[in-house]
This record gives C-alpha cells, sequence and structure tokens, in this order.
C-alpha cells in the first residue's frame, strides 16, 4: 500500500510525501471513520486528527510487524473512539444489560448484503453497532473492545450477542413486511 | 471467530469511488497542519510532565532514607561522635606509649599536692587533629565534670567534659574573655586530665557545655578528651588488660562505625510476580493467560564508591510462567459410532428378525479444553548505580539501573488469529526477548551475622525498555516484580 520510500520522505518532513500518503489512504480512512462517526460533519475534523497523528507517528511503524494497512486502520478506529472521549461528539451510550446472552448464534446474518446490514446498522442502537462493528467487522477481541470502550470483555461478549438477536429480529420483522407488502 | 462473516468484512472494507470534496487535501492541509502542531505541543508538554514525575518518584524514594538517616544520626550523634573522636586519640596515644596521659595526670596530680596552682604541659590535639603544643603558666586548674552515667561509673566511654579553671582568680574559661586570659587565645584539645579531687565542687562551679563552645567560638582553650589515662585515673583499679581490651574494642566499634559498608558479593533467591505488559492493544490470548508467581536467583557484586554511592552488577535468573487454559464449545466435533443397528429386518413369513449393523460418524456438540504451562527464561546481566546508607549495622541500598537478556528459552501454547498455537525459541510469531534492555529499579537490606558475613534481602521492579512484541498491533513490555532473600559476602 506505502512504499518505504514514501515513510522514509514523510520522516524528512517532506511535503510532497504527506501529500502522496494522503492521497493513497484519504479513501480507506474514511470508509473507516464513517462507520463510527455517524455525523458526517464531524468527519473531516476526525480525518484531520488522524493524518496529523500518522505524520507524527510514521516512525513508529515497523513494517516486520504487520502491514501499513492494519497499523493505519489501528489508529484510525482508536481516533474515532478518542473523538467520542474528549465529547467532540455525544458519548454513544452503551446499553449494557449485566446478564450474559446464552443463545448466540450467526444463523442468516452471514447470508445478508452490505446493504442490508448498512441499513439495519443505521436503525441499531449505538452500544450494540459499536461492539458489532469492532468486532464483526473490524476483527477485534473481546478483550480489546473491552480496553477502548472502557467496559469488561464479558460485557462485549454478551453485548455482541444482543446485537446479533436484534439484527435477526429486526430481519425477520424487515422481510415480514416485505412479503405482506408483497402479498 | 466469526469467520462466517469474512464476506461482510470485504464488503465493508470496500472503498468508494470518490470522496466529498471537503475531503481533498487542499481542503485539508492546513488543518491536519494546526493539529500536528497541537500535538507536539501537547506531546511535549505531557514528556516533561512525565520526566518531573519520575525524577520526582525518584528523588523522594532517595530522600526518605536519607531524612530517616539524618534523623537517626540526630539522637545517636553525639555519643557516637565523642567515642569515635576520643578513641582516635587512646588510639593513637596508645600506639606511642600504653598509657602516656595516666602519667601526666599522676604528675598533675602530684604538682597540685605541692602548689595551689597546676601546670600543664602536654601534647594537645585540636578537634581536627592537628598536633601542638600548649603550656599554659597562668595556673589555670582543670575542672573535671562528668556527665551522669560517669557519675555513677558505669561506663568508661561516656564523654568527660573538662573546664578550665583559674583558682586564684575564679575565672571561668567559658568565658571567652577568661579563657583568653588562661592561654593567650591558643585553641586546643588539651589530652591530658585531672582527677576529680583537683576540682572545685560542681555546686561551686557550673560546668558548661564546651564542646558546644568549641563550634560557636573557635579561639577559646577548651578539652573534651576520653583518654585511657582518665579513665584509669577515674578508676583506679581497672588493670592494664582491661584496658587493652577495651581499646581493642573500642577501635573494632570505631571501625565498625566508619566503615561499615564495603564491597561485598551476594546470592539471593525468592519470588516474582510479573506481567507481559500490554499495551491498550491487548492481544485475544491474554483472556486465557495467567501469570503465576514464579521463581528468580541472582549473583551480585556491589563495589561502594566515595560517599557511599554504589555500583552494582551480576546475573540474574529469572523463571517466568504462565498457565494457559481455553475451553471452547466445538459444535461438529466426529464421534466414530461402530457396529450399530442400522436396521432391523424381519420376514413376515417366519417372523424372525435380522439386524444389519454398521459404524455410523455422528457430528456432535463438544467441549475442548487445552491446558498447558509456559515458561520464559532468562538470564540477565544487570547493572546498576545507587546510594547506601547505614542504619546501625544495618545498611540499606537503593538503586537504579538497567538489565539487558543475554540468555533465554521461551516455550508455550497460546492462541493467535482464532487458532491454538506452540511458540518456542526457534519458532516464535508472537514476542522476542533477545537481548532486549529492562529499566530496573530497587532496594536491599543487609544484616551483618559476622564481620563478614551477612543476611540480605531485597526488592526489585524492572520493566523492558524495548517491545517485545513481534505484531504492530500489540506492545508488551513486561514488568517483574521481585523479592528475594539470601547471604551476602563482604570483600
Amino acid at each position: 500500500m506505502i512504499s518505504d520510500s514514501i515513510i522514509q520522505s514523510i520522516q524528512n518532513k517532506e511535503r510532497g510525501a504527506f501529500k502522496q500518503l494522503y492521497e493513497k489512504c484519504i479513501r480507506y480512512v474514511y470508509t473507516i471513520t464513517r462507520r463510527y462517526i455517524t455525523n458526517e460533519s464531524e468527519i473531516p475534523d476526525v480525518i484531520q486528527e488522524i493524518f496529523a497523528r500518522v505524520f507524527l507517528s510514521i516512525q513508529t511503524f515497523d513494517a516486520s510487524k504487520g502491514s501499513f494497512k492494519s497499523w493505519i486502520r489501528r489508529l484510525t478506529i482508536n481516533q474515532c473512539f478518542q473523538h467520542y472521549r474528549q465529547g467532540k461528539s455525544p458519548r454513544l451510550h452503551v446499553a449494557l444489560d449485566s446478564a450474559p446472552e446464552i443463545e448466540d448464534s450467526d444463523d442468516g446474518l452471514e447470508q445478508l448484503s452490505k446493504e442490508d446490514i448498512e441499513k439495519l446498522l443505521q436503525q441499531m442502537p449505538e452500544g450494540y453497532r459499536q461492539i458489532f462493528l469492532l468486532v464483526i467487522i473490524d476483527e477485534y477481541s473481546h478483550k480489546e473492545v473491552g480496553a477502548l470502550l472502557d467496559i469488561s470483555p464479558e460485557t462485549s461478549r454478551s453485548q455482541l450477542s444482543r446485537a446479533k438477536k436484534w439484527l435477526r429480529n429486526k430481519n425477520l420483522t424487515n422481510t415480514s413486511k416485505t412479503l405482506a407488502n408483497g402479498l | 471467530m466469526d469467520s462466517n462473516f469474512n464476506k461482510l468484512r470485504k464488503q465493508f472494507d470496500e472503498q468508494p469511488d470518490s470522496i466529498p470534496e471537503v475531503l481533498n487535501w487542499e481542503n485539508m492541509e492546513a488543518g491536519i497542519d494546526l493539529k500536528m502542531e497541537a500535538l507536539k505541543s501537547n506531546a511535549s508538554i505531557s514528556s516533561k510532565k512525565r520526566t518531573f514525575t519520575y525524577l520526582g518518584i525518584i528523588g523522594l524514594l532517595l530522600l526518605i532514607p536519607f531524612v530517616c538517616t539524618q534523623n537517626s544520626d540526630d539522637a545517636s550523634m553525639p555519643l557516637a561522635q565523642e567515642v569515635v573522636q576520643d578513641s582516635k586519640l587512646s588510639v593513637e596515644k596508645s600506639a606511642e606509649s600504653p598509657y602516656p596521659n595516666t602519667q601526666n595526670s599522676n604528675s598533675n596530680q602530684s604538682s597540685k599536692e605541692n602548689s595551689n596552682t597546676a601546670v600543664i604541659e602536654s601534647e594537645v590535639k585540636n578537634l581536627n587533629g592537628v598536633e601542638s603544643l600548649s603550656k599554659s603558666s597562668n595556673n589555670p586548674e582543670v575542672n573535671t565534670t562528668q556527665n551522669e552515667k560517669n557519675e555513677d561509673k558505669g561506663v568508661a566511654y561516656k564523654k568527660r567534659e573538662y573546664i578550665l579553671y583559674d583558682k586564684n582568680t575564679n575565672a571561668h574559661s567559658s568565658d571567652p574573655k577568661n579563657v583568653n586570659q588562661l592561654n593567650g587565645g591558643f585553641m586546643s584539645e588539651i589530652a591530658s586530665t585531672k582527677t576529680d579531687a583537683l576540682a572545685p565542687t560542681q555546686d561551686e562551679k557550673p560546668n558548661i557545655p564546651l564542646r558546644n563552645a568549641v563550634k560557636n567560638k573557635n579561639q577559646y582553650i577548651l578539652s573534651s578528651i576520653e583518654s585511657i589515662a582518665s579513665i584509669k585515673s577515674g578508676f583506679p583499679k581497672i588493670s592494664n588488660r582491661s584496658i587493652k581490651i577495651l581499646m581493642l574494642f573500642d577501635q573494632f566499634k570505631n571501625e565498625s562505625i566508619s566503615h561499615p559498608i564495603s564491597n561485598q558479593i551476594s546470592v539471593l533467591g525468592g519470588v516474582n510476580i510479573w506481567n507481559m505488559g500490554y499495551g491498550s492493544d491487548v492481544p485475544e490470548r491474554e483472556e486465557y493467560e495467567t501469570n503465576l508467581i514464579s521463581f528468580s536467583t541472582q549473583i551480585n557484586y556491589k563495589h561502594t564508591l566515595k560517599n557511599k554511592y554504589i555500583v552494582m552488577t551480576g546475573l540474574h535468573y529469572q523463571r517466568l510462567e504462565s498457565r494457559f487454559n481455553r475451553t471452547e464449545t466445538v459444535t461438529d466435533y466426529p464421534v466414530l459410532l461402530t457396529d450399530v443397528v442400522l436396521e432391523v429386518q424381519s420376514s413376515l413369513i417366519s417372523g424372525s428378525s435380522r439386524e444389519i449393523r454398521g459404524d455410523v460418524t455422528l457430528e456432535v456438540e463438544a467441549e475442548r479444553i487445552v491446558q498447558h504451562y509456559n515458561s520464559i527464561q532468562l538470564i540477565q546481566l544487570p547493572f546498576a548505580l545507587g546510594k547506601s546508607w547505614n542504619f546501625g549495622n544495618v545498611s540499606l541500598d537503593m538503586y537504579l539501573g538497567s538489565s539487558l537478556n543475554i540468555i533465554w528459552s521461551n516455550s508455550g501454547k497460546t492462541l493467535f488469529e482464532g487458532e491454538i498455537i506452540e511458540y518456542s525459541n526457534d519458532n516464535n510469531s508472537l514476542f522476542s526477548n533477545s537481548g532486549k534492555l529492562n529499566g530496573l529499579i530497587g532496594t536491599r537490606l543487609a544484616i551483618p551475622i559476622t564481620t563478614k558475613l551477612g543476611i540480605t534481602s531485597g526488592f526489585q521492579w524492572q520493566r523492558s525498555f524495548s517491545d517485545w512484541s513481534k505484531t504492530n498491533s500489540v506492545k508488551i513490555n513486561p514488568q517483574i516484580m521481585n523479592w528475594e532473600f539470601g547471604l551476602v559476602y563482604s570483600l
């Protein structure tokens, strides 16, 4: 995704390299950012913060430890949650239920298309949505989610289970409505 | 874990063909620059804060024992100093002649018997050890007084105070004017004594702590000496042999006070509590790993520099153990059932029945339990600088430094990318501890049993400066807390 020469040039503070890196990464960063920042007007501010951090901390990137793509992905997600923590966006309320959710099946969910999931995610409670995106889409472990959202891994696991259940129920309701409309 | 969603993940990662115009570089550049400046200044402030915090903590740690030592010294200093100074003189005197001052004292005593005036001629030493000769011809008389303990004649090593006293004029040597008259402003400490019999009673002439006067006015004649002669004159029944023993004891005591710390070799062993020191991005495997209290041992050498600063080095063996314990539910675990009745065939005519048997494979829900004891073994080369304090015979060291992993051995099982994997020195995609550097801070107490041997106990905390992790998403800076006991040998 990014060549060593660009990274080297950024470390040498060459303006041209900044632009080059930005233009190579912006679409990817934007894709991730808009998953977590639902308010479109806040996205430019968050992206500016992300790239400022990328340019400043690029020397900490070690290619032998992983790809640049996964590094920038982590940084982007962390920054999105940092944005919430700084109160720039209303703090998302995670509707936490203490009782663990036993039922956890992916029946039917994996069959949903991106568009279906996106539509459903728009209606999903924020707490469920964050954990669903972090675990299912961005492959965070429950421990990592716990550290990021300041909740226990068990709570994260339980919330994910509820999020999946919510999606299934919502999908069934929508399907029923579609069928009813068709009839 | 949730591998069913791979397709969905790919879809979500699909990038849009175009982005909003507001996100073009030209529109964002200025904002990014501003953010970079803000981040730089924040980082600089937080870095300074962190540095000052660390320095403050280290300073406090170093200051606490120092303050304690000062308090301890304040309480014991008057006696300790006096013993040291007085006995130094005793020993030096005794090196030339076993009991010179006894003769002196006796001669003074005899001269006193012949005359009301006393002439003191003796070798004198001031408090700094400068030798000079003092001859006082103004008929001063030495007024010998003792503190409570000496009055009780319990211990011969308590301080005595001598006040020059002019019998004719009743001038008291603690009065600066009179003192000048007495010996013309020559400052010295007289290494001779007179017996109590020669002095006026305490009722007549009050005692004044002349040692304090020495500190205030250096030009006055003052004497405050404990000598073997005074012991003998004060306690005439003490034999020469007893005095020799007392001198040897005194010499030993002085040496132990003056030089309580020496270069030492110590061997210690004990327990450690440790953790992998994961950063904010905690790996999935951490859920299934439990760090166990482990074992450590070390041999090290302590070299004492000027002002009790110390240098420490040696070899430190650390064994870091953890238990990996993972239970997972497997929904499609294959179970082979052999010799199962598959079908029963019955004959309607004969009424007989026949069983058809065979093997059947079923997929059942099962629980998979994986337990393993992981171990990381390190041999480290520590190097630390510190300071030593003395509380009586107990010495306290505090030190700060680093240790280098010079030999390492890793083996274990863990979870990595959803799979249970085994790792070892040769095959470890998770972390590497080869040649990594750790910061260390520690403290140690040593109590002597004999002149050479002592017992010691210490506490040490280490944190890796270097990141052990081989993956970008995880940081590993292990921390180890050691608590060890052992023996120390003074070289």
